[in-house]
């Protein structure tokens, strides 16, 4: 055990365990950060798919639920979501919010009371509109149908600083870890302000209990799949996501005193197909996502669309089948355009741990959600044959990304996990803020609400020394 | 042909079961043509010990399967509705654990001997760049990475 205590101990170097780190070590505080997957760079990142796959997510690529209709991708990479997602950034709307508050009974979650912590968040990071002169042919594909069949779209807004599509970048290329260093990932804006700062991290560090005393917090964990090695602090920051605060407070024992650890997991169930042109669309060039659905009957419908794509492997798992009817429609790829349906999912989730140790997901699609799964990939159809797709694949692999939930935000402790500073309620040395605390699913990227409640939540965790 | 984690015949069950995924057909070489049996471990040395038992003996029954039952029996994988839950998701789970093992080795560009991978993406049309860069192929180098061989920073 190392003597020192900390100030703080941040589990997690993700987009919440960044901001805070951040803020936190701003004041001057003593800061450790533990982060079970490594610590890459432009130089460094990945490029082989199955490298980034088994290296840089849990589980060797995905982890799936009960039933294995849902593959679930949990980043495990210093940087977490930001190496690996798209970083595509929107404000809430009051929509959403509504919601949190009717589930919370916390009254700050709202339009008005966030903005100036979205202000924050965003003064943090270079925010870029996607211009139109960059889009390919699945954007315009995209837009076309979208106008076909009355519907409104518009640009996406991503945290990137220098794409120079002029010159020939591929961003699909950024799916495994930018290589220019222009999307704000973590280890470009906050956490590398936090390590200039004086933040210590430690990598490939997986952190397997935690102890909490009336005077601060014990970690354990293994580093490097070998060491054991035990820190302390005064306070305790988890920011592992979803599924990695609940299994960590699930395995140290936190449920008998917060029975809601694990309840209320939600994810955007994403459903992407795929249109066989005539002519080449090539997906995989300049900005391979730009465009997004922009309409208010899509939002009162439960989902959104947008144009994307994945690598050639992703592909093939998206791709039904097998032998050589898979290897002919991989054939296709250049020939592909492709849109998902993500899903405002509404049917909560459970997160739990069996009686030999290992995860249990179990989250299904209610009768609600498959109506608004089938009513956007009903939209998607009608998008690609109005554009002349000779043919149509129906995505075989249904994911989550966006993994939310867990320890869900509350005033009541019998209902939620986290009150509304930020604390476990059994816990006042314990903060979370980052997606686990989502009481419901939003229906918009999370990532830039994220960085807002980190914000939040620091200035708390500040206030409490 | 060598594993930390599967034995000869396993490895042999291992590509039987992959060349009826992928047999091999005009300039698209058949899995077990390339070497990318060889990085069989990456994705293997991140598996649980229950599923990785699971796993040896699967490719140990399918070692001694005919073709035709292999491909039969993924069918029915890949088919299979109706019927409870439970078995719908081993089911599920199997298709996709075998893919995901089968497909990834495949279509990621990894270096081999006949340099098949930058072939397979040829074929594919598959071309991203990022110019001004330099095409990094080192997968070794890669793992290491991942494994713990990054740079020093701060480490305790």
């Amino acid at each position: 055990m190392e003597n020192k205590i900390y100030d703080v101990i941040i589990v997690g170097a993700g987009v919440s365990g960044s901001f805070i780190a951040d803020q936190l070590t701003k004041e001057g505080m003593k800061c450790l950060m533990l982060e079970a997957g490594p610590f890459l760079d432009k130089d460094t990142y990945p490029t082989h798919e199955v490298v980034t796959s088994s290296k840089m997510y849990w589980s060797g690529g995905i982890e799936l639920n009960k039933n294995a209709s849902l593959a679930f991708l949990r980043p495990k990479v210093v940087g977490g979501g930001s190496i690996v997602n798209q970083a595509l950034l929107d404000r809430f709307d009051e929509e959403a919010f509504g919601d949190w508050r009717s589930k919370s009974s916390i009254s700050y979650l709202n339009n008005k009371d966030m903005a100036s912590w979205y202000d924050q968040a965003e003064s943090k990071i270079s925010i870029q509109t996607i211009p139109e002169n960059v889009r390919n042919r699945n954007a315009k594909i995209f837009l076309k149908g979208m106008e076909q069949n009355g519907f409104s779209a518009k640009a996406l807004t991503r945290a990137q600083s220098g794409c120079e599509y002029e010159k020939g970048n591929d961003c699909i290329e950024c799916l495994s870890g930018c290589r220019i260093d222009s999307k704000q990932s973590m280890p470009v804006t906050t956490l590398k302000s936090a390590l200039d700062q004086g933040l210590k991290l430690v990598s490939l560090f997986e952190v397997k209990n935690i102890k909490t005393s009336g005077d601060g917090v014990e970690i354990s964990g293994i580093r490097n799949k070998k060491d054991v090695k035990k820190f302390k602090a005064k306070k305790l920051v988890l920011a592992a996501g979803a599924i990695g605060n609940s299994l960590l407070l699930l395995r140290s024992g936190f449920k008998d005193s917060n029975p809601s650890i694990g309840e209320n997991f939600y994810t955007h169930p994403q459903y992407m197909s795929l249109g066989v042109y005539k002519d080449p669309v090539n997906s995989f060039k300049s900005a391979f996502q730009s465009v997004k659905s922009d309409d208010p009957k899509f939002r009162k419908w439960g989902f959104k669309l947008e144009n994307v794509f994945a690598p050639p492997a992703g592909l093939s798992m998206l791709i039904p089948g097998h032998g050589k009817a898979h290897v002919g429609d991989m054939r296709k790829i250049p020939y592909m355009a492709c849109i998902e349906v993500a899903v405002r999912d509404t049917n909560p989730g459970k997160i739990s741990i069996d009686n030999k140790g290992r995860t249990v997901i179990d989250k299904k699609l209610n009768s609600e959600d498959k109506k608004r799964r089938d009513k956007g990939i009903e939209i998607i159809n009608n998008i690609f044959s109005s554009t002349g797709a000779e043919k149509i694949i129906k995505g075989n692999t249904a994911i989550g990304l966006h993994l939310m939930g867990g320890c869900v935000l509350g005033t009541d402790a019998n209902k939620s996990v986290t009150n509304p500073e930020f604390n476990l309620h059994s816990s006042k040395n314990v903060f979370i803020a980052d997606s686990s605390v989502f009481p419901s699913a939003p229906g918009i990227n999370p990532s830039l609400t994220i960085m807002a409640l980190s914000i939040m939540a620091s200035q708390n965790i500040i206030s409490g020394f | 042909m060598t594993s930390t984690y599967l034995n000869q015949r396993e490895l042999k069950g291992f590509l039987k079961l992959a060349d009826v995924m992928i047999p091999g057909e005009g300039d698209l070489p058949s899995f077990s043509s390339t070497n990318f049996v060889n990085f069989i471990d990456l994705v293997l040395e991140e598996v649980n010990d229950t599923d990785l038992g699971d796993l040896k003996f699967l490719f140990g029954l399918l070692a001694i399967m005919p073709n035709f039952l292999i491909h039969w029996s993924m069918l029915f994988v890949e088919n299979f509705q109706i019927g409870p839950d439970f078995l719908k998701g081993n089911l599920a789970k199997i298709e996709i654990g075998l893919k995901g093992i089968i497909y990834s080795l495949y279509y990621s560009r990894l270096p081999d001997h006949n340099a098949d991978g930058d072939k397979i993406f040829k074929v594919l049309g598959w071309e991203t760049n990022i110019p001004g860069l330099q095409k990094q192929n080192n997968t070794q180098k890669e793992k290491e990475l991942c494994n713990g061989g990054e740079r020093p920073a701060q480490f305790l």
